[in-house]
């Protein structure tokens, strides 16, 4: 459980491949069901994760070229 | 008023009285004693002072003595230079604890003051792993054996030398009455003996000394381990009666076992004749050597190496360390090789933590697998650290750094000029995927730059950016971050550590200390990443950094649990279809959060923080630089993303 996790921000997965992805996990992700997660809060946050800032240009942040 | 007063067992005036009748009985002659007794007061319910008796000479028993045992076993552990001995003061050392710094006047070694044994073992853990040797702890025989036990365990598991001494008070007859007898044991080792590499309860000086030396000569020798002594408490104390007959043996040098002449020959053919050999380092460079020449035998074979973390293996700038590309490497490999690989099953297999477990073989059926190790030399059966059995095709037992000359000098002996043309081809695709790997951890670790809590990326890009100019040590990473690894030049052995051996919690920051106090010497900056679960079993390392104004800078990783645990316990929620919503319940450390900087201030440490906005941590980590340059601990407590 200690590897890096995938990133989400501005995912490029459509909804239902986040949603495969959260019902029925690979490797080790906690598996959630409808009755904790319902479609309408996964949709929410999926819409939530893709509005998040993604990557930015490397070149604009020198202290990463050290 | 102790509890020995109260119970009027050994009190001063009891004290005093025994004198006096033993005294009478022994005959003793003097002014006071022919005084006359007070008069009994009768009708007076408060019986008058005992004056004769207050004032009679004590027993005739000697006061001072001009030679101790503790003496001796100092002028023993200096011909093992020690620079420092770790200790938290205690009655059954109390002989040696006052050689030290007296008859010793407290150099070489000198006396280190910590709050809690698992403070002073794991110090000593972390200075073993930069500066390559031991060094002393002493510990209370049985409540401080057991403090210090875990982090006896972390040792044992991480292959590092720690030399233990045990104060134990072996004659019955002589024992104090109430906590000495609690504080004895027949055999105070029996706790630890199943991580201690050996163990002695010498009977005299001549044996303390001859163990002492047998002891250092073991934990030195790979696979190197913790090693204890227990010391009677009378040996330590008592006049020496015979110092001209007491030999002090000599230290000798001892070459680490190197591997079979055809093995290895074996091997370098192996080696050279595989398309796609992997090299998995583990335990591997006990010293500067071992990483010069891993980089030689990889740059040989233009063969990818992946550096589990265990030591500084190998630069991480090099092209060759693919380790952030293993999986796919482990999975087209023909040939794999350990080097002090500990969890070669788990370098082959991927597990799943699920309802079902199930291990997944990931490499190639026909691999080939080679294994160096010198942990085959020294196997334990309780613990069991030494992981799942792997059905490895060559197993030499030997140690890894110093069988890797004559490796290297087969390989160049078979390797032809078709298969250098070949090596090189290969180093060609993987120098093109090294590029790509670091170009994408650098845009990797653009995201969330702005974010509160703040990523584990940008704390860690921050403290880079503001030490790369040091000649600085990584000596902590409690919580395993990889960024450092994906961000930072690991060029040099003593940049990284290696973990706790055993993941035990309360080894990082003392630990961290430990080897922040042997790099002083080198003028390194030492800087430890500090989780704050780590960090509250043992707060007092704080003070100790302080006290003995041992240079460091502990960048707290706060994510105000024991993070790993509440995934857990996510995982095991869900697994039950209950939700995740009562998953904080015992695995987070807030209501109240807990203020670190508050914490090493009262201990004299400068600290920072808590930190939240991600602007503020380069201003806080410049102030806390500039103290821990001037040679003094500092602290900055940042709230970071979990994990």
């Amino acid at each position: 459980m200690n590897g890096p996790a995938p990133i989400l921000a501005q995912t490029g997965m459509s909804f239902a491949a986040f949603k495969r992805q959260v019902r029925i996990p690979i490797n080790d992700m906690p598996a959630y069901s409808e009755r904790m997660l319902s479609d309408k809060e996964l949709m929410d946050i999926f819409v939530f994760v893709r509005s998040l800032p993604g990557r930015r240009p490397v070149k604009d942040f020198p202290i990463l070229n050290n | 008023m102790s509890k020995r007063n109260r119970e009027g067992t050994i009190g001063r005036r009891g004290f005093l009285k025994g004198a006096s009748v033993a005294g009478a009985a022994l005959g003793a002659a003097s002014p006071s004693a022919a005084q006359p007794a007070a008069a009994p007061a009768a009708k007076n319910p408060v019986p008058l002072p005992d004056i004769a008796a207050e004032t009679l000479p004590p027993l005739a028993d000697p006061v001072h003595q001009s030679s101790g045992g503790g003496d001796f076993m100092l002028d023993v552990l200096k011909t093992l230079n020690f620079d420092y001995v770790t200790q938290t003061p205690a009655s059954t050392f109390r002989g040696l604890h006052e050689a030290i710094i007296n008859y010793g006047m407290n150099k070489q070694p000198e006396l280190l003051s910590c709050t809690h044994e698992e403070i002073a073992v794991a110090m000593a853990h972390g200075y073993a792993k930069i500066e390559g040797t031991p060094l002393p702890v002493m510990v209370q025989s049985t409540v401080g054996l057991q403090h210090a036990s875990m982090a006896l365990y972390n040792a044992h598991c991480d292959q590092a030398p720690i030399y233990m001494i045990a104060g134990n008070t072996v004659d019955a007859a002589k024992r104090g009455f109430s906590f000495e007898w609690a504080h004895s044991a027949i055999d105070p080792a029996a706790v630890v003996r199943d991580y201690v590499k050996w163990d002695d309860q010498p009977g005299s000086l001549q044996h303390f000394a001859e163990s002492a030396i047998r002891a250092y000569q073991i934990a030195m020798t790979p696979p190197m381990a913790p090693v204890l002594l227990s010391l009677d408490s009378e040996l330590q104390e008592n006049p020496i009666a015979n110092r001209e007959r007491l030999r002090i043996p000599r230290l000798p040098k001892t070459a680490p076992p190197q591997g079979d002449a055809a093995a290895v020959a074996e091997t370098a053919q192996q080696l050279v004749g595989a398309q796609n050999p992997v090299i998995v380092a583990d335990r591997m460079a006990r010293t500067p050597q071992g990483m010069a020449r891993l980089i030689e035998l990889a740059e040989l074979l233009q063969c990818p190496v992946v550096d589990t973390g265990g030591r500084s293996n190998f630069p991480n700038r090099h092209h060759l360390c693919q380790t952030g590309r293993s999986g796919a490497l482990i999975a087209q490999a023909d040939l794999v090789l350990g080097l002090e690989l500990n969890d070669f099953f788990g370098t082959l297999h991927a597990f799943s933590d699920r309802i079902v477990r199930r291990m997944r073989q990931v490499s190639r059926p026909d691999a080939r697998t080679i294994s160096i190790t010198a942990r085959q030399l020294s196997p334990r059966a309780n613990f069991q650290d030494f992981q799942r059995y792997q059905d490895v095709d060559l197993v030499i037992a030997a140690d890894a750094e110093e069988t890797l000359p004559s490796l290297i000098e087969q390989v160049r002996r078979l390797a032809g000029a078709d298969r250098r043309s070949a090596f090189e081809a290969r180093g060609k695709k993987l120098e093109a995927a090294y590029r790509a790997m670091v170009e994408q951890w650098k845009s990797d670790a653009t995201i969330g730059w702005d974010a509160s809590p703040i990523t584990i990326a940008r704390l860690c890009a921050e403290l880079y950016d503001q030490i790369k100019d040091d000649d600085w040590s990584m000596v902590g990473n409690g919580n395993r971050v990889t960024w450092p690894r994906r961000l930072w030049n690991f060029d040099r052995h003593y940049r990284w550590i290696g973990s706790s051996g055993g993941s035990g919690i309360g080894y990082n920051a003392p630990a961290s200390l430990g080897a922040a106090l042997a790099n002083r010497k080198y003028g390194r900056l030492s800087v430890a990443i500090q989780g704050d679960g780590d960090l509250m079993f043992c707060p007092g390392t704080l003070w100790t950094a302080a006290h003995h104004q041992i240079p460091i800078l502990y960048v707290m990783h706060n994510n105000r649990a024991w993070h790993q645990e509440l995934m857990y316990l996510q995982a095991m929620s869900n697994r039950r279809d209950r939700g995740m919503l009562n998953a904080h319940i015992g695995t987070t450390i807030s209501d109240p959060n807990i203020d670190f900087a508050m914490l090493a201030k009262s201990m004299g440490v400068h600290s920072e923080g808590p930190i939240t906005d991600p602007k503020d941590l380069a201003p806080a980590l410049r102030r806390a630089l500039a103290v821990v340059r001037k040679g003094q601990p500092a602290l900055v407590d940042a709230i970071v993303e979990s994990r």
